[in-house]
């Protein structure tokens, strides 16, 4: 409830806490460390990892946390802390500024980070060394407060991060609606992209907690195409009809519709502090449209209950099944 | 799945040139696969059609002489765009047709790789490229020249390591050159072209440089799948200089002309060199004293058979020489026992002491006085050298340098020296036909033949090559054929009415397997009479027919008779092969039973026990045969029923065992089942996402990276020092084996104990995972303590001439291995920079920059 800023009825307050409650975790509470305190090693030869301090005689958290262990190594992962890239995730980031060679973009990380010219791929898409043409041409590319999705490559020698667009699924976002939430409530999956046919909509989650819920787009990439089948069988067909269509200029409102409906629940699903993934965004849409509730009233206290109260019964049944 | 076969589009080009100078036509075959459906954007005017490329636009690299056919052919492919694979011998040009990429990608403004399989060729290539192109970088796991230049030469390694990375070097890469792309049937490194290869993006075109090989079409079919474009092969066996091969049988007195330089296979000197080998196989059957002794028996003769030919060699002028043995001991030896010829003037001799104190000066004082390039001077001088993987990285560039510059008359090598850079010699003398590859002995392939005998002979320098193979004994034994002397009368059983024919066979084994059998068959009158060339078929019943000699296929004759006829010996007349016929009558009549089978056992004496099994085996089985009631019954129905149900039991096995084979199944599981290795030993999570200890696993490839992380996690880096550290993670790293006993002090003993048993664990879960795996080879194979001391002793600070003393593994193979042990470091490094740890990645620094020092890492004299 830390984060939710909404006025409940007293009933509602209950049935809140107490969906809240059941959902409570019951893992070992001595797993969570802060800062300074002591974690327990076995060894001596053990690893002391990220978010550990070796004081002499025993190890001590520099965050807060939960101890993971593997094998002999100790670290600590922290919990609400800003995003911390690793190679290979998928962000959303949106562009601060157009600078030589480089695009510099903000990704909720504790610095910027830095897309090459050279890393991206250029519209014609073929294979050439950039020239100072290009680099006047940047500004058509991307320009300053554009939102992009790209992949990120590594960290360079002086510690600044770089990212990539190195295939057409990466790139400019349009049409559609950018969602900031904390970054530890978006897991890292096989799949960041998602295609949501019978919305007509395309959900990213960027793993720097930045989602992005627009209109479908059609790629031309063989490599995103067999993602899409592999994730959800039954949309290849429709894919190819939608694609056929005549060029629209504008996002129907339906769309639109579906947009704002998706992008609130995520809202909501955020605010209670779930995790949130495709799934859990999918059932709680339906579970909107079910109640014939409109985009808006989503972001009512009632809707927060209910969603509380419905994660709480599948989780239930979920460890039942176990 | 399998994806729809391309559309292969095949023909052949002859181009035949200047007919005075040469007889020999510069053939060469185009082909080209592509994918179905594919249609291409090309302009026809400008660039002929997919199966007939043609370029007539601007060139962008224009040549001092004319291209050959498959020079352009190759080039208008690349003018294509379209990946092409360039199958030609060693000097016939492939470099030009790279070259010419490389130009095309300078003029449109893109990048271009160019990959080989060494670090030691890249470093020539280097050379050799900067010479051409002013902007050309190098990158090699030791060093990194103008990384951002546009031509860049690097192992194939370096390449996957970028495509795995994501480089953003590869988005303006046009084209990737494969040098030596033969490499990929490699066991153990292979693979690497295999990934680089199916990584590439696209849009990125490839081209392939190969000695000739036999599967190309299906290696063109495999890029067309994999990458949905158009692939050509471009094929030629020109060789700009003609080649003769002779043989000198060991212990013998002469050469023999084998093949001509117009590549005529001699058969009369072939025939005489067999006289000889079957004269001294009578000889040496009288003191047959240990039936393989081969190997001995060349140590001890046939050092001075090499002493005789060498000398020969320079009597006759046909230096300079390179003679290639398949061990490098071997080698050493051969080198060992010119000590008393002499090959260079005074002038050469005080060259060769000036390259040689220029190239041993970035050396250390002390390391100058090793005796591995002490000894070696004196032999430089002679003309003489040696040249195999084992030898100290200076000396082996110092060797080819030496030997570019004509200052090397003779040299020792092994086959590495027949890959990669152009360095011919006039003559090319092979000790032996026989190498070890890991697993037996073996006779050298065609094309390992003729990848080194295409050493021979230089372009423009000389008229022709020489190629000069040793023979001993066993070879001949086996190629000299067997005695067929014996009369056979020739049964051919699928002519019945015409069972005869006799005549002894005069077998000639041509190079293949097949022997051709000349046998007389009665035959149709009619048939020789209409057209030139007349079809044998057996007269009809009651035809009258004729006796004619005809050539027939070993095995299409059903069986030999032991009866023997004699032949008149001219058989041109009629007449003659008539009375054959009539006496093959006579004694049809006389043995109404059939005519008696030739019994291998009873007739032919011949007493190997394999061939009496057999006999006995076929005797029983027929008898089981004749004695099966449906051999009586004639029901052909019945016996077609039969037949089809063996065909369809036979074609539901096949298809059952093509089920199990197919290989995406295969694949399928071994991925699955590896997968379960990964989320057993933690790397992945149950929804197959990487966790921390796969991230540090990803980051090390020089070794087995499971078994590393595993050490890693388990702390058993924590108690060693950086020396014990860098002793220990010697052991991942693939080497020579040594035979002697290892005798490790305690420091090393139980850390190499810890390493064993985390290496049993992880087999063992490998094991468990279904995975084909044996635990106790598993281990063998990923710890090689061979070196632990040795990389101890020299990261305490041991210098390279005590180092040496301590193991009988070469020196360049040490060297080697304290490269790839550096690079092996740094990655751990990372590894311990991923995790958090810093203690562990300040060890593993330390442990690099104890052992990068000294000759271990000089500089090659290419850079």
């Amino acid at each position: 409830m830390r984060g939710i800023q909404l006025s409940f009825s007293n009933t509602q307050k209950l049935r809140l806490e107490k969906a809240l409650e059941s959902l409570s975790s019951k893992v070992n509470p001595n797993a969570t460390v802060i800062v300074a305190d002591t974690i327990p090693v076995d060894e001596d030869a053990a690893l002391k990892g990220h978010g550990t301090l070796d004081m002499g005689k025993n190890v001590v958290a520099t965050v807060c946390g939960v101890v993971e262990r593997v094998n002999k190594l100790v670290y600590v992962r922290s919990l609400r802390a800003r995003y911390k890239p690793e190679i290979g995730d998928i962000i959303v980031g949106r562009v601060i500024e157009v600078a030589p060679k480089r695009w510099r973009l903000e990704i909720n990380f504790s610095q910027d980070a830095v897309l090459m010219l050279s890393s991206m791929n250029l519209p014609d898409g073929i294979q050439r060394r950039r020239t100072a043409v290009d680099e006047l041409n940047m500004r058509s590319i991307f320009v300053e407060s554009d939102v992009i999705c790209a992949e990120v490559r590594g960290f360079q020698h002086d510690g600044s991060l770089h990212l990539q667009a190195r295939s057409q699924k990466y790139g400019k976002l349009e049409r559609g609606k950018l969602l900031k939430i904390p970054p530890y409530l978006v897991k890292r999956r096989k799949q960041h992209f998602h295609h949501l046919d019978q919305y007509g909509v395309d959900l990213i989650f960027g793993c720097n907690g930045f989602i992005w819920v627009g209109e479908h787009v059609e790629v031309k990439d063989a490599m995103v195409e067999d993602q899409v089948n592999k994730s959800d069988p039954q949309n290849t067909n429709s894919a190819s009809l939608l694609g056929s269509g005549e060029e629209q200029t504008y996002t129907p409102l339906e769309t639109r519709q579906y947009i704002c409906r998706i992008a609130n629940a995520i809202t909501v699903f955020s605010a209670l502090c779930f995790m949130v993934n495709l799934e859990a965004v999918m059932e709680t849409v339906t579970l909107s449209l079910s109640l014939n509730l409109g985009v808006h009233e989503m972001l009512e206290a009632e809707f927060h209950v209910r969603v509380a109260e419905q994660e709480a019964e599948r989780r239930s049944t979920s460890t039942r099944r176990k | 799945m399998m994806v729809e076969s391309p559309i292969l589009g095949k023909r052949k080009l002859d181009n035949e040139e200047n007919e005075t100078t040469t007889k020999r036509a510069r053939t060469c075959v185009h082909e080209v696969a592509v994918p179905s459906n594919y249609t291409s954007t090309n302009n026809e005017s400008l660039h002929g059609t997919l199966s007939n490329p043609i370029y007539n636009g601007q060139m962008a690299k224009i040549y001092p002489f004319k291209l050959d056919p498959f020079q352009e052919i190759s080039i208008s492919c690349l003018e294509r765009k379209e990946s092409v694979l360039v199958s030609a011998h060693t000097s016939a040009g492939k470099t030009a047709v790279a070259e010419y990429a490389i130009a095309m990608s300078f003029r449109d403004k893109q990048r271009v790789i160019y990959t080989s399989p060494l670090k030691a060729l890249s470093n020539q290539k280097y050379r050799e490229l900067s010479h051409e192109f002013n902007d050309v970088g190098l990158m090699t796991g030791d060093v990194t020249i103008m990384p951002n230049a546009s031509c860049l030469v690097m192992t194939t390694e370096i390449l996957r390591g970028m495509l795995y990375r994501g480089s953003e070097l590869l988005k303006e890469v046009a084209w990737v050159i494969f040098d030596e792309i033969h490499y990929m049937k490699d066991r153990e490194r292979g693979v690497v072209w295999e990934e680089s290869i199916i990584f590439l993006p696209p849009e990125i075109k490839m081209v392939f440089l190969s000695a000739t090989m036999s599967n190309a079409t299906e290696f063109a079919q495999w890029i067309c799948n994999i990458h949905k474009q158009p692939c050509h092969v471009v094929y030629t066996d020109f060789r700009p200089t003609p080649l003769q091969h002779y043989v000198f049988p060991v212990g013998g007195v002469g050469l023999y002309l084998v093949v001509d330089d117009n590549e005529q296979f001699r058969e009369d000197n072939f025939l005489k060199l067999q006289d000889t080998l079957t004269k001294r196989k009578m000889g040496s059957a009288n003191g047959k004293a240990g039936g393989r002794s081969g190997k001995g028996g060349s140590g001890s003769s046939g050092v001075s058979d090499i002493y005789k030919i060498v000398k020969m060699i320079m009597e006759r002028k046909f230096q300079p020489v390179i003679i290639f043995s398949f061990s490098r001991r071997e080698c050493e030896q051969h080198a060992m026992s010119m000590t008393k010829l002499d090959f260079n003037t005074e002038e050469e001799k005080e060259a060769v002491e000036q390259v040689f104190h220029s190239a041993v000066a970035c050396l250390t004082e002390e390391d100058r006085n090793l005796p591995a390039i002490e000894l070696m001077l004196p032999l430089l001088q002679r003309g003489i050298a040696v040249h195999h993987s084992g030898l100290l990285p200076v000396i082996k560039e110092l060797v080819e340098l030496l030997f570019q510059e004509g200052l090397i008359k003779a040299l020792f090598a092994t086959e590495t020296f027949a890959m990669g850079l152009n360095m011919p010699a006039k003559t090319v003398v092979f000790t032996s036909v026989k190498k070890f590859d890991g697993d037996s002995h073996r006779y050298i392939g065609s094309g390992e033949y003729i990848q080194m005998s295409g050493r021979a002979g230089r372009r423009g320098k000389d008229e022709g090559g020489i190629c000069i193979i040793m023979i001993n004994e066993q070879v001949n034994v086996r190629e000299g054929g067997k005695d067929w002397g014996w009369g056979v009368v020739v049964n051919v059983v699928k002519k019945p009415p015409a069972a005869l024919g006799s005549l002894p066979a005069a077998l000639s084994a041509s190079r293949g397997d097949g022997y051709i059998v000349d046998t007389l068959l009665h035959c149709s009158l009619g048939s020789s009479e209409n057209g030139s060339r007349p079809k044998p078929c057996p007269p009809r019943p009651g035809e009258k027919g004729e006796m004619h000699v005809v050539p027939v296929q070993l095995p299409l004759i059903s069986s030999l008779s032991k009866l023997r006829i004699s032949v008149p010996s001219d058989l041109r007349p009629l007449e003659a092969r008539q009375s054959i016929f009539l006496a093959v009558q006579e004694l049809e009549k006389r043995f109404p039973e059939g005519l008696p089978k030739l019994n291998p056992v009873k007739d032919m004496g011949i007493e190997d026990p394999e061939v009496v099994d057999m006999v006995n085996q076929i005797e029983e089985l027929e008898k089981k045969l004749f004695s099966h009631p449906l051999q009586k019954s004639q029901n052909e129905h019945q016996l077609k029923c039969f037949q089809r149900k063996a065909e369809v039991n036979h074609e539901i096995q096949q298809l059952k065992s093509k089920m199990c084979d197919s290989q995406l199944q295969k694949f399928r599981d071994e991925l699955r089942n590896r997968s379960q290795v990964l989320k057993k030993l933690g790397h992945i999570d149950a929804d197959g996402v990487v966790q921390l200890k796969g991230r540090a696993a990803c980051l090390i490839d020089t070794g087995d990276e499971l078994l590393v992380t595993e050490l890693m996690f388990n702390g058993t880096f924590n108690d060693l020092n950086h020396h014990q550290v860098a002793a220990l993670v010697s052991c991942f790293i693939p080497g020579d084996r040594s035979e002697e006993q290892i005798q490790l002090r305690y420091e090393l003993a139980k850390p190499l104990q810890q390493l064993q048993d985390s290496a049993r664990r992880i087999a063992e879960i490998q094991h468990e995972c279904k995975l084909e795996i044996k635990v106790d080879e598993y281990v063998e194979a990923s710890v090689r303590p061979f070196l632990m001391d040795v990389i101890y002793c020299w990261s305490m600070g041991a210098s390279f001439a005590e180092v040496i003393q301590m193991t009988d593994i070469f020196e360049g193979s040490i060297i080697r291995l304290a490269r790839r042990l550096d690079e092996f470091l740094n990655q751990l490094k990372a590894a311990a920079h991923a995790v958090g740890e810093t203690d562990l990645e300040n060890k593993f620094r330390a442990a690099s920059d104890s052992i990068r020092r000294g000759i271990m890492f000089a500089n090659s004299l290419y850079l």
